[in-house]
């Protein structure tokens, strides 16, 4: 899911951000590429961790 | 962060008072509402150029809604359990006729709100007095309350450093007396994270206890909101007054109003505690663990427990977080990006580009987790954390050295309330009673709906004197 290299992620930014339609000024591009760093490596925490198929879901969480 | 002693504060006049107390003296009719109200708004002329908590005052209205209590009580009427109680609100709660700001620029020019938030409907059905909106991180995105447009919260305790966030404003308020109780809002530890780096408590209850209707959104599946007080029965009466079922917050539970503070004094007995180690140990200061041991030494029964899978529950919420973030903000962040705070912009554009597969994973996730938790407390009733790796870091320090290593202040101050949050425990960030030094917090959890047992026990931690929040700037008594 998530990119390898600080160039595939910077590839990653401008194909989902066109997919959006959201333009990414110049000014921007570093600090949203710092931050997808950040979440990259929480991702790869995230989803090495395998969830039973039958796992609901929690989109609005009651208990 | 060093743990420097503390100047002594220049001492405030008048005596701050409890949000009860306040209450009782209208009651009886001892006090006006009046002067109640005309006191709040003299301590907070005084003392918030120093520290920038408000960002709004209602002085004109709170007094109005003064003299129309201080009518009631004249006729006989019942003017309710915080009768001219003076609170303040971050500035995400709707409040009739005012602009809600959610700390940002680019909301300066909305329509002001048609109602109050349902939070703020309930404190004044109990006769308490809206007296002002507080400051906070932008959209609640952060946890320092340094805002770039309305400027950063200091904590009263120290001026050089940050009161935490996103709710600083609310938890500086309460520090230093300008309102006995305030409301704030806890997506990752927005409420607990302040609460604990400025002394005083914050309470978040069960994800589905409190209504969010009429705060602004953060993070749909995450947002809560609670109460800030100085002592554990105002902040039980506030928690108690907030609590009703409501069709406009389609997360609010249907469940029935269950009141604290008439048994706040029955002491839990038996409790069984386990101190959370693992993740929650790591990267914090020997001082927040220290405080952690102080509160655990209270009970006579504590082991050191784990809940397993804690970073990446973290991890979760950070990645859910973001993506509800962004694609809350995706078409604003299209528009005007321009007016955001540079800091929140890139973190929420990021967030909007993160793949549906990863929070729809952290999701399924957030079940397994919360399965965790349940095992837990089949065995404990009470689960100990500290609310934050260190206590206040300098306004603008990027860093701190912990086990000689620089760790990011920014990234984890919330590093050990995001497991708790994420799957909606009801949680009390608890100032513990220190001689010197900073303020530091503890982190009490219980298991779903059992806000009362967290509450009672942090009665008798208060009692015992191994919590407490002074006011800051008053001299002990």
């Amino acid at each position: 899911v998530t990119p390898e290299t600080d160039e595939d992620l910077v590839r990653f930014m401008d194909a989902a951000a066109a997919f959006l339609g959201l333009p990414i000024p110049a000014t921007c591009r570093p600090g949203v590429v710092e931050n997808l760093k950040t979440l990259r490596r929480h991702t790869a925490l995230i989803m090495e961790f395998p969830v039973c198929e039958h796992t609901d879901i929690a989109p609005i969480f009651r208990l | 962060v060093s743990e420097r002693p503390l100047p002594e504060p220049p001492v405030p006049q008048g005596a701050p008072e409890s949000a009860l107390d306040i209450a009782g003296a209208v009651r009886s009719g001892a006090r006006s509402a009046v002067d109640t109200v005309e006191r709040a708004l003299e301590t907070i002329r005084r003392r918030d150029p120093d520290v920038n908590a408000f960002t709004a005052i209602f002085a004109d209205r709170a007094l109005a809604d003064a003299r129309r209590i201080d009518a009631r009580q004249a006729a006989g009427e019942d003017v309710g359990p915080l009768a001219g109680c003076p609170f303040a609100v971050k500035n995400l709660f709707d409040v009739e006729g005012e602009i809600t700001l959610a700390g940002a620029k680019l909301r300066a020019q909305s329509p002001p709100a048609a109602r109050d938030a349902a939070a703020v409907t309930r404190l004044k059905a109990a006769g308490a007095i809206l007296i002002g909106a507080l400051n906070m991180d932008e959209f609640a995105y952060g946890f320092s309350t340094e805002n770039a447009h309305y400027g950063t919260t200091r904590n009263p305790h120290a001026p050089d450093r940050i009161a935490g966030g996103s709710s600083g404003g609310s938890a500086a308020a309460v520090a230093c007396g300008m309102a006995p109780i305030a409301l704030g809002s806890d997506t990752n530890g927005s409420i607990r994270v302040p609460a604990a780096l400025c002394g005083v408590y914050g309470f978040k209850p069960t994800f589905g206890r409190l209504s969010r209707a009429g705060a602004f959104p953060f993070v749909s599946s995450l947002d809560h909101i609670g109460p800030f007080a100085r002592s554990v029965r105002d902040l039980t009466a506030v928690y108690d007054a907030l609590q009703s079922p409501d069709p406009d917050d389609p997360a609010c539970a249907q469940r029935a109003v269950d009141p604290v503070l008439g048994r706040l004094e029955e002491a839990p007995e038996g409790l069984r505690v386990g101190v959370l180690g693992g993740w929650f140990q790591q990267g914090a200061t020997p001082e927040a663990l220290a405080a952690v041991d102080a509160v655990a030494a209270a009970f006579s029964r504590c082991d050191i427990v784990e809940l397993p899978e804690a970073e990446r529950a973290r991890s979760a919420a950070f990645c859910i977080t973001a993506a509800e973030g962004g694609a809350l903000h995706l078409r604003t962040l299209k528009d005007r990006y321009e007016d955001y705070d540079l800091a929140t912009r890139d973190r929420l554009i990021a967030g909007a580009l993160l793949p549906a597969s990863v929070t729809l994973h952290a999701q399924r996730f957030r079940a397994w987790f919360r399965a965790q938790a349940e095992r837990l407390f089949a065995e404990y009733d009470l689960l100990l954390a500290p609310a934050t790796l260190c206590s206040a870091p300098r306004i603008g320090q990027s860093t701190v050295r912990i086990d000689g290593v620089e760790t990011s202040v920014r990234a984890n101050l919330g590093a050990h309330t995001q497991p708790l949050s994420f799957i909606g425990l009801p949680v009390l960030a608890a100032p513990v009673a220190r001689l010197g030094g900073l303020p530091l917090g503890v982190q009490i959890a219980a298991a779903p709906w059992r806000e009362d047992l967290i509450l009672r026990a942090a009665r008798q931690l208060e009692r015992q004197g191994v919590l407490a929040a002074p006011i800051v700037g008053a001299k002990p008594c």
